[in-house]
């Protein structure tokens, strides 16, 4: 018999090994701790312990932790009795599959709002108005009716809504030394700004080489960047670019109609013509950004407060250089807006096949319980966490436990979020320290962009892509062609045709329906 | 008269041996296959294809009459087949070449060493090439600068592109494409070389009329299966490596579909672009198949 | 024997080898790039400071890739569900491609077709995650390995060799009246080994890197390959909104590059290592013997 002949031989008896192996551990791996049915409907929202005693359903997105060994739901158990059942992957294309086909699950994270609209009206998921009436006091008081409005259709409410903690995450950095080596002073206009980058390209103060420094980086390469650069645009009286939405003369507004979206572009296209861009800027992303501020050769970036690696791997090479924010470039009038992180993060669904939207909106309510709350996001004051100056930093290595807490969250609100949030900015001391930096000279000027309060209108279900696909595409063009930038008037109606002003004008609908009374 | 020879070359039996691997094909393949009427509908998931209301040729006549439509395919075409005529000799040439290596350590190295890019990924892969061709920093162009020439700035002029994604592309996949030759090269009667070497033919000569013949059929088989994606090669692998400033050259047609936004739940629009895909690969294949055996006696099928 | 070389033959010979090594140091060099990140600390990395050889040495990032239990079960599962899958697609495919490759076959060509016709045409996700919900497969293993244990271009690379094989040797044994069965099996199959080995080198990388199907068909943490496990670890680290640092452990300085080149240099080394034991089954000779008389 042959060699290979062998080889099969003895695959064949593997096979059939492991497939006897596998029968008996066939299908899903189910924790059987499939606890007993929740407490009876008819008693009020707490039972006598606080404990609602209840096994939930969860899908959310895919992380590479494993789920059903992980503290935050050892703590959820202990604190508020509920067992979360753990399943992973909640992409747009999988989570339409699980609704339509009837998989069973009790709650999904998402964070599309289109679909939640297409699942309402399908009927795929459960309306939670009076469950929220009867059991979630401390929802209610949470979130406002503008809030609640972002995870509605049709004047009910579908989802229990995760918002984001607010502060400001990104700005512009500035070479500070390089400014202080050529006594010039911290510049607070864009025109200013402009006089910095060409002396930074005439003198390169940090010794770089003139054909290699790069006076300013951003990342328009970033996938459907629409060349937003807060910070920087606002001043031209836009918003965060040329086609993002303002509130003017209490209407909302597209940029676009903006003497500012023009002038913001000429701008970006003279610091193209001048040199003061990377040459590559139209295929340059974040990393890459990153990586030549690390490297030394940049005067001013746009860049978050994450990105401390930057910070590190400069101050490596050059002990001397100093990295800081900008405070906000200043409009004509000396006012100052960049954008904060506010806004809807996700939220969770509950299955039209799910029994238990009672018990999930129970436990979504007990979450935000103040006395469950610092002990559920931080775990225990000076084992985990501790506060300085009102300010919480993590303690090593316990915080460990906690990192992938955020998995589980049911809900969160921005205004108790914010500071506890804090701990896990301060994780690293160089992160902690930009996050410091960017919110102290930030933060008053801070505003959340109104699309991100918006409800998913229908034009940009429909649209919206479409016009974020045209808006990269003619942008990065005007950017780097004088020519194209003439025809700058052209874009605007091309952007109104298609689509555009149906958006503005649903916006407004809403706009001026709700939050402009 | 067919019955007797049926039974005498025991075709019963043979086809018994091809049903397990057909009925999973059917199963798995034709079975869904069925989806493919939402191209035809304004499918609704969760009205399932019962519900949903028929709309006919309506997404094919949208397909055809979008203006860009024309542009992406032509890049498309342009791009894929430009791969296709590297694509049939490269891998080829170098399974020769690999064979002629006698020192076994020395030839597995190489081996190895050579398809080790195919196990990368497009986002690693094109990360590599951006990296190599930046203008400042790039080695390519540092290279370019030593010998006094002027930086290119390769990843967003136009002209450049077509040529950066074949030569990727090659990179990462013709180690890998060197396999099957070898498997092919190997097959070959060592008789036929041993007879013509003692009759003193050059090893070039016995590449010619031994080796080449040996690996045409594969080499057929190669190239018409590339045919057959001629229309979906190179997504991945554009998506990564594009950028606005060069679109006019680089969006195929699924780059075009997918930026759009219209893959998100619109089912029937990309199941007909689907079709349409399918439809022109698959007459390509056939028309291709049929000349080849017209023209090389040997074919597909 | 080499030195009974001709001179255009030596010629020759040196031309491949300057061909061949050329093209390994160009394939190489990028590669080793990649391996020096991944183990080179944060800062060069950051900086774009690493060229072939790491600086500041670090195994930190493969410790945090493989570390995690969840690596190490995702690894088992990517195993068994590769080994399952290329030994089931392999006799498949024999069996498929071998009857396709006798010319006399009614409906040869047709029958071909019907195979062939699927590499261009298929439903779409959504009607073959129906199909396996109705068939209860969802969750499990085979939902992964069933819908790409008939490739085609397996198959078609099977037959395309069993036709290139002389018919003699299929003569004699029917002469002596061996059914196709025992000819597959007893003949067939021990001449075709550098093809077999060829055909499950490509089922085994197919299951191996596979992304698409598990994602899909899987939402059991317990059940998901290596791949899904790396690609989150990837996720993870390229994360612009900084969910990267805030949800993973102090890590020290190492930069998210690292560790995403180590995934894919974990990723792909069982595979790699995979051929050179296969090799042994692509050298020419094994044939012999068997065409003779």
């Amino acid at each position: 018999m042959s060699k290979q002949k062998r080889l099969k031989a003895g695959a064949l008896a593997v096979l059939i090994g492991i497939s006897a192996a596998l029968g008996g551990c066939g299908g899903a791996k189910e924790d059987t701790s499939n606890a007993s049915p929740s407490a009876s409907a008819a008693a009020s929202a707490s039972p006598a312990d606080g404990k609602l005693n209840v096994s939930l359903k969860f899908l959310s997105y895919q992380d590479k932790f494993d789920p059903t060994t992980d503290f935050e739901r050892q703590q959820i158990q202990d604190i508020l009795g509920v067992d979360i059942i753990p399943s992973m992957g909640n992409e747009d294309d999988k989570v339409n599959l699980v609704l339509s086909s009837g998989q069973d699950y009790d709650m999904i994270s998402m964070n599309n709002r289109n679909l939640l609209a297409m699942y309402a009206k399908n009927g795929a998921i459960q309306p939670l108005n009076d469950l929220i009436d009867q059991y979630g006091p401390n929802l209610k008081n949470a979130f406002t009716k503008e809030q609640w409005d972002m995870v509605s259709a049709d004047g009910k409410i579908y989802a229990i809504p995760t918002f984001n903690y607010e502060a400001v995450t990104d700005g512009l950095v500035i070479r500070k030394d390089w400014l202080d080596k050529l006594g010039l002073a911290v510049p607070t206009t864009p025109d200013e700004l402009y006089n910095v980058l060409k002396a930074f390209k005439e003198q390169d103060p940090g010794g770089v080489g003139k054909d290699k420094v790069i006076p300013f980086a951003f990342s328009p390469g970033d996938d459907g960047s629409q060349l937003f650069i807060s910070g920087l645009a606002e001043a031209f009286g836009i918003g965060r670019g040329p086609t993002d939405f303002i509130v003017k003369d209490g209407q909302m507004v597209s940029s676009l109609d903006q003497p500012g979206a023009k002038e913001y572009m000429s701008y970006l296209n003279k610091l193209n013509a001048d040199g003061l861009l990377d040459p590559d800027a139209a295929a340059t992303k974040h990393d890459r950004v990153v990586e030549k501020v690390g490297a030394g050769l940049v005067g001013v970036a746009a860049l978050s407060c994450w990105d401390s690696a930057a910070k590190k791997a400069l101050l490596e090479k050059h002990p001397d250089a100093v990295l800081e924010f900008l405070p906000p470039m200043k409009d004509a009038s000396g006012k100052q807006a960049i954008s904060g992180s506010g806004g809807l993060y996700s939220f969770v669904i509950v299955p039209k096949s799910s029994k238990k939207a009672a018990d999930v909106v129970k436990y979504a309510n007990a979450f935000l319980d103040e006395k469950n709350y610092t002990k559920l996001i931080l775990g225990e004051e000076n084992v985990t966490y501790k506060v300085e100056d009102g300010k919480y930093y993590p303690i090593f290595p316990e915080f460990n436990k906690l990192n992938k807490g955020r998995w589980f969250y049911p809900v969160n609100d921005s205004d108790v979020y914010t500071p506890l949030f804090g701990a896990r900015a301060r994780k690293e001391k160089e992160m902690g320290e930009m996050w410091d930096d960017i919110n102290a000279k930030s933060a008053s000027s801070m505003y959340t962009p109104i699309v991100n309060l918006a409800p998913v209108v229908e034009a940009e279900q429909k649209n919206g892509q479409t016009l974020r696909t045209l808006t990269h595409e003619k942008l990065i063009k005007m950017m780097l062609d004088a020519g194209e930038l003439a025809k700058f008037d052209q874009f605007s109606s091309e952007w109104k045709q298609k689509g555009g002003t149906e958006l503005t004008r649903q916006y407004n609908e809403w706009y001026q329906g709700t939050v402009a009374k | 008269m067919l019955k007797g020879r049926f039974l005498r070359e025991g075709y019963g039996q043979l086809y018994l041996i091809l049903l397990p691997s057909l009925a999973l094909l059917i199963l798995f393949k034709y079975v869904p296959m069925g989806g493919l009427i939402v191209a035809f509908q304004d499918y609704n998931i969760f009205q399932g294809v019962r519900g949903s209301e028929f709309v006919g040729l309506e997404h094919f006549r949208r397909l055809f009459s979008d203006e860009e439509f024309y542009r992406v395919l032509g890049n498309t075409l342009i791009i894929n087949v430009y791969k296709l005529l590297l694509w049939v000799p490269l891998p080829a040439l170098f399974a020769i070449l690999l064979n002629e290596v006698r020192q076994l350590a020395f030839r597995k190295t190489l081996q190895t060493t050579l398809y080790l890019p195919h196990f990368l990924s497009w986002v690693i892969v094109g990360g590599i090439f951006v990296n190599l061709l930046q203008t400042n920093g790039g080695l390519v162009n540092d290279l370019i600068a030593r010998l006094g020439g002027h930086r290119i700035s390769f990843m967003v002029e136009p002209g450049y592109f077509r040529h950066i994604i074949v030569a990727s592309a090659m990179w990462k996949e013709v180690g890998w494409g060197t396999i099957v030759y070898l498997a092919a090269i190997a097959g070959i009667n060592p008789q036929l070389y041993e007879a013509a070497m003692t009759d003193g033919a050059s090893k070039w000569k016995q590449m010619i009329h031994i080796t080449i013949p040996g690996i045409a059929s594969t080499a057929v088989l190669m190239a018409l299966m590339s045919l057959g994606s001629v229309l979906t090669n190179s997504f991945e692998q554009i998506l990564v490596m594009y950028n606005a400033a060069v679109y006019d050259v680089a969006d195929v047609l699924e780059t075009y579909v997918f930026r759009n936004g219209i893959g998100q739940m619109q089912y029937s629009y990309t199941t007909a672009v689907g079709i349409f895909n399918g439809v022109v690969g698959f007459t390509l294949v056939v028309t291709a198949n049929t000349l080849c055996r017209k023209f090389l006696g040997k074919g597909m099928w | 024997m080499d030195k009974t070389l001709a001179k255009s033959d030596r010629v020759f010979v040196w031309l491949s080898y300057a061909i061949l090594i050329l093209s390994a140091v160009f394939v190489a060099l990028p590669i080793l790039n990649l391996i020096a990140v991944s183990l080179s600390g944060g800062n060069p990395v950051t900086s774009g400071d690493v060229a072939l050889w790491p600086k500041q040495w670090q195994w930190g990032a493969y410790r945090y890739v493989s570390h995690s239990g969840q690596f190490l079960r995702s690894f088992d599962m990517s195993v068994v569900i590769t080994l399952l899958g290329s030994v089931l697609g392999v006799i498949l495919s024999i069996m498929a491609a071998y009857p396709l490759s006798k010319p006399g076959l009614p409906a040869r060509k047709f029958l071909t077709l019907v195979f062939v016709f699927t590499m261009m045409f298929g439903g779409g996700i959504v009607p073959q995650y129906l199909l396996m919900s109705g068939l209860h497969l969802l969750n499990t293993v085979w939902a992964v390995i069933l819908p790409s244990v008939s490739a085609v271009f397996n198959l078609l690379i099977v037959k395309n060799y069993f036709e290139s094989l002389p018919d003699e040797i299929e003569e004699s044994a029917k002469i002596d009246g061996a059914s196709p069965m025992v000819i597959l099996f007893r003949i067939m199959l021990p001449l075709s080994a550098p093809v077999v080995a060829t055909i499950f080198l490509f089922y085994a990388v197919g299951f191996w890197n596979d992304y698409f199907n598990p994602r899909l068909y899987l939402t059991d943490q317990s059940l998901m390959p290596l791949q899904v496990y790396l690609r989150t670890v990837i996720f993870e680290a390229q994360d612009p909104s900084g969910n990267f640092k805030l949800d993973q452990s102090n890590l020290g300085n190492i930069a998210p590059q690292s560790i995403i080149n180590a995934t894919v240099i974990l990723s792909m080394l069982p595979m790699v290592i995979l051929y050179p034991f296969l090799q042994r089954f692509f050298l020419k000779g094994m044939v012999i013997g068997s065409v003779k008389g």
